[in-house]
């Protein structure tokens, strides 16, 4: 598929092909510009019935219900589900945080197998793709196209990502709401070491536009864990504030942080009905990306 | 403050190391480059400032704890109590007991110059605005530069007079009242000795009850140096008289050797060696350890005393039996021309050298002189006959009668007996009297024949009584010294002494003979040294017979002659402590050879004056005195503010180790909080992520 031939280090041919057998779909209604797997918003002539509605002046009345209007003497029309291809947009967290990594990978290393894949798949199964970097500011944004040689610049950009700066995640997906355009799906690919309320708010801006959102949230297992031993001097990867602490004694209040953090963000992401994944480095990524997959497979309003 | 080992403070930058080695620490710890700052800072933040606290916290009590060893190690000195000085005092007076007690030893130091050293080294000049000492010889308080100069001070020395604790105090107040001083500290230095202290003096009340109404503070630091001697032994020579025997004179000394009640109950004496000594009397042959044992019992059982007379030594031994070891009349013949001299006896060194020596003096035997006093035209024929037959012919007797008024001409100290026949003596011809009895002399009292109402030591004349028909004498003391029987064991004729004539006595007395009726004839008077002896009639012959019968009188007069001429030769063995303003005149023939000229009445030795020899030594007193405890001590001062400090010998600066153990405390309670503040907490159980 994709046509530079070039190896690629985030994707693994055999989990590619067994992930191919799960399609990749969206939870909301797409606006594609050809026919393809995923619902669209617009109801028109097309072989599925979707339901009924009332005739308004202006429907085209070749879809009028005319055994309705026998019997009931009231004009109702036909709607079908239109088919559309889906617009999928990786972003990427590219601040210094993503570089951080304790399992032998980096949160980046496992961001790109992530999206990669699910780029990968959505280009395979006739999705546009695109990719945005967001470290302090929105890096690349690469819009979402159906070209295999887009696909290519995608990857390009994604192998490209180095992670520095400061987490402008935020006002990155702010952008990106404003920005994108048509509705996609929005997979984001972070650590989301933000503010929660703040994160909500994207989320909802995101929403709102009507766009489906993945959140995947990668944590790495010495940041759950918090299982150090010894006196360490911590370093702020994003910048230079460094704290001499005790890990045995802190990391009763490092765990009650780190746990009201993640029920704050799971919150904002449960009523926002964001789907929030949390992701540890040392999670089998195939699985994850399965599990996500499979899930999506129900019918509507199933997410 | 000052310090002992001041060196040690050029150390006190290493208070510094806990912070160095922190900050080089800092360098060692595990730098790690973190994502999830968020969360730690939230982490951090519910106890930032608590570590941070704690952090510094540890720093602090970490280089407290360096820094109190570091002067600690310094030996830091301050005089007040707990190391605090609580302000400057506006004087600090050292009260020094230099009594012989406190020349016990322990490891070559004595008590009193343990304790000066101490005091020199213990105390700081900085204290008090002014430093007065009152040491026990003078009992006077002199202005001192400092406590150190007490090293210096010629005053500060070992004396053979006994301390008078409270007199001192006494002077310590008077000085502090007159001179309207403000906090006053007092370091009285002792070993409780309770002839010093005289605890039962009803002067402790009055001078603590003035103390506490004075509107200054006193503060009242006791240095205890009451530890026991272990193996001391004192010498004492009882009685010393020269005899003539056959053309010869001797020397015969009465010797008591006393061991004092130290540590062990016993002489040192073990069972092992009791049991070789047993083992030796049963007649078994003895091993060279029964041997050993058996001559360390035989040395325990005696003491060995060396007599040194004008430079000449012998020696000789002193059987003990138990504590006591006693030499009776121990005859050392003097050499032809040999008429005065001085001489010493003299333990071997123990624990307290000042009682290992007993000074003497000898001279030509005192005179055998009387003085009659009468009035002009009084019949004293008899009485100078009784005074003048000398039972010696090599030792003739010597009479002059005096009048009444010229008692001031009397040669007191030459003289054996006065016979009084006139109204009792009073004013200064009374005091001369008390003088005289009180070095041992002897007075006889006759009846006047005018009317006296005068009263001596409590007694007294009435009225001239007429025993009609004359009276004899009913009852009389045979134990007594001047009517018991000769030395054959004859009886005196006091039977038949026969009076017609006497005047009542007044007061009371030991009557030593009654007449028919039961009145007092001849009584003796309560005097502590000396003799005074009241006779109720005279030797006239319309009074009574006793000149006619003249054996009864003659021997009476004899022995109490004898008697004083005993007092004359002993009254130049005084005790220490008794104030002859000629002292300090005297030429020192043997003693201390560091004593002062004006403490030679002090200090024990053989001195010479113009027309005597003298021998000082200290008091009786001095060897009997039994240790009060604390207990004892501390009421003595009432409500004052007292505090007691150990004695500890050889150890000048046993005052700062009290500030030292400060410092070591103020060390062990940093190491301590920083050990809580360091301890590990537990680590809370895990939370699912």
């Amino acid at each position: 598929m994709l046509t530079d031939g070039k190896p690629r280090e985030f994707l693994d041919p055999q989990a590619l092909v067994r992930l191919a057998r799960c399609p990749l779909t969206a939870r909301r209604p797409m606006q594609g510009t050809v026919s393809g797997r995923h619902r669209s918003p617009h109801r028109g002539a097309s072989v599925e019935f979707a339901e009924y509605r009332r005739y308004v002046p202006g429907d085209d009345l070749r879809r009028l219900h005319w055994r309705a209007l026998a019997r009931t003497d009231r004009y109702y029309v036909k709607e079908f589900a239109a088919d559309t291809n889906l617009r999928c947009l990786l972003v990427v967290d590219a601040s210094a945080s993503m570089g951080f990594g304790s399992t032998g990978q980096t949160k980046i290393e496992y961001a790109r197998r992530l999206v990669g894949t699910l780029g990968y798949l959505a280009g395979s199964q006739g999705d546009a793709v695109g990719l945005a970097a967001v470290g302090e500011h929105v890096a690349s944004d690469i819009p979402p196209r159906r070209n295999p040689a887009h696909l290519v610049q995608v990857f390009d950009a994604l192998e490209s990502i180095q992670p520095a700066g400061t987490t402008g995640l935020v006002a990155g997906l702010h952008q990106l709401a404003e920005t994108l355009g048509q509705r996609a799906m929005v997979v984001v690919a972070s650590d989301f070491f933000v503010e929660p309320e703040l994160l909500r708010s994207a989320w909802e801006h995101l929403l709102d536009r009507r766009h489906d959102v993945i959140a995947l949230h990668l944590l790495d297992p010495a940041e759950v864990d918090f299982s150090y031993r010894r006196p360490m001097r911590f370093v702020d990867i994003e910048g230079h504030d460094a704290v001499l602490a005790n890990p045995a004694e802190i990391r009763d209040r490092y765990l009650v942080a780190l746990n009201a953090y993640l029920e704050a963000v799971q919150r904002a992401a449960w009523e926002t009905s964001v789907d929030y994944r949390r992701v540890r480095l040392d999670d089998d990524y195939e699985h994850v990306l399965l599990e996500l997959l499979a899930s999506r497979m129900g019918g509507p309003g199933r997410q | 403050m000052s310090f002992l080992a001041p060196v040690m403070l050029l150390a006190l930058p290493l208070a510094a190391m806990p912070l160095i080695i922190h900050l080089l620490a800092l360098r060692r710890y595990q730098t790690i480059e973190w994502a999830a700052m968020p969360l730690l800072f939230a982490a951090q933040q519910t106890s930032r400032g608590y570590a941070r606290l704690r952090q510094w916290l540890i720093l602090a009590l970490r280089t407290a704890a360096v820094a109190a060893l570091l002067i600690a190690a310094a030996r830091p000195l301050m005089s007040s109590r707990f190391g605090i000085t609580l302000g400057q005092a506006d004087a600090a007076i050292v009260l020094l007991d230099r009594s012989p007690s406190m020349q016990q030893r322990t490891r070559g130091v004595s008590k009193l110059a343990a304790v000066v050293d101490r005091l020199a080294a213990g105390l700081d000049r900085a204290a008090a605005n002014r430093w007065l000492l009152v040491e026990s010889g003078r009992g006077e308080v002199r202005e001192i530069d400092g406590p150190a100069s007490l090293d210096n001070l010629p005053q500060t020395t070992g004396l053979a007079a006994s301390a008078d604790i409270v007199a001192m105090l006494e002077a310590a107040y008077e000085y502090v009242r007159q001179n309207e001083l403000g906090q006053t500290e007092l370091w009285i230095a002792s070993d409780f000795r309770s002839n010093d202290w005289q605890p039962q003096s009803g002067r402790w009340t009055t001078l603590t009850k003035a103390i506490e109404a004075a509107p200054w503070q006193v503060r009242v630091h006791l240095l205890a140096y009451d530890a026991p001697a272990d193996g001391n032994r004192m010498i004492r020579i009882e009685r010393l008289r020269t005899e003539s025997r056959a053309g010869t004179r001797e020397l015969s000394l009465s010797l008591l050797v006393e061991e004092e009640l130290g540590k062990d109950e016993e002489s040192g004496i073990d069972d092992d060696a009791s049991a070789a000594a047993n083992s030796n009397r049963s007649g078994n042959r003895q091993t060279p350890a029964e041997e050993s044992a058996t001559e360390e019992i035989q040395s325990a059982r005696e003491a060995t005393v060396q007599l040194e007379i004008d430079g000449a030594r012998t020696a000789t031994t002193v059987p003990m039996s138990g504590r006591r070891g006693r030499l009776n009349d121990y005859r050392i013949p003097l050499a032809p021309g040999q008429e005065r001299g001085w001489g010493k006896v003299t333990l071997p060194a123990d624990a307290n050298p000042a009682d290992n020596h007993f000074y003497f003096v000898y001279d030509e035997p005192p005179p055998r002189r009387t003085a009659i006093v009468a009035e002009a035209g009084s019949d004293t024929r008899a009485l100078r006959l009784a005074a003048e037959i000398a039972p010696d012919a090599a030792a003739p007797a010597r009479v002059e009668t005096y009048a009444p008024e010229e008692t001031s001409v009397l040669p007191w100290e030459a003289t054996a007996l006065v016979i009084w026949q006139a109204p009792l003596p009073t004013g200064d011809a009374a005091r001369r009297i008390a003088q005289f009895v009180d070095s041992g002399g002897q007075v006889f009292f006759f009846p006047p024949d005018e009317a006296d109402n005068a009263k001596l030591d409590g007694m007294g004349w009435g009225a001239w009584q007429d025993a009609q028909p004359p009276q004899h004498v009913d009852s009389w003391q045979t134990g007594s010294r001047l009517l018991g029987p000769t030395d054959a064991g004859a009886a005196l004729p006091v039977g038949q002494i026969r009076v017609q004539r006497f005047r009542d006595l007044l007061g009371e007395g030991n009557v030593l003979a009654r007449l028919d009726d039961g009145s007092p004839l001849i009584v003796q008077a309560s005097v502590e040294r000396g003799d005074v002896v009241f006779w109720a009639t005279t030797p006239r012959p319309e009074d009574s017979n006793l000149g006619q019968q003249g054996v009864a009188l003659y021997v009476a007069v004899q022995r109490a002659m004898e008697q004083g001429r005993d007092a004359l030769a002993a009254a130049r063995l005084i005790n220490a402590g008794k104030k002859i303003d000629a002292a300090s005149t005297w030429t020192p023939l043997a003693g201390t050879r560091a004593t002062i000229s004006s403490e030679q009445s002090l200090s024990a030795g053989a001195y010479a004056s113009e027309q005597s020899l003298w021998a000082v030594n200290r008091p009786v007193d001095e060897d009997a005195a039994p240790t009060l405890s604390r207990n004892e001590i501390l009421p003595l001062f009432g409500e004052l503010d007292v505090q007691i400090v150990d004695g500890v010998q050889a150890d000048p600066a046993g005052l700062a180790e009290q500030v030292s153990r400060g410092f070591l405390v103020v060390l062990a309670l940093a190491l301590l909080a920083e050990a809580g503040l360091t301890l590990p907490r537990r680590p809370a159980q895990e939370r699912a992520a």
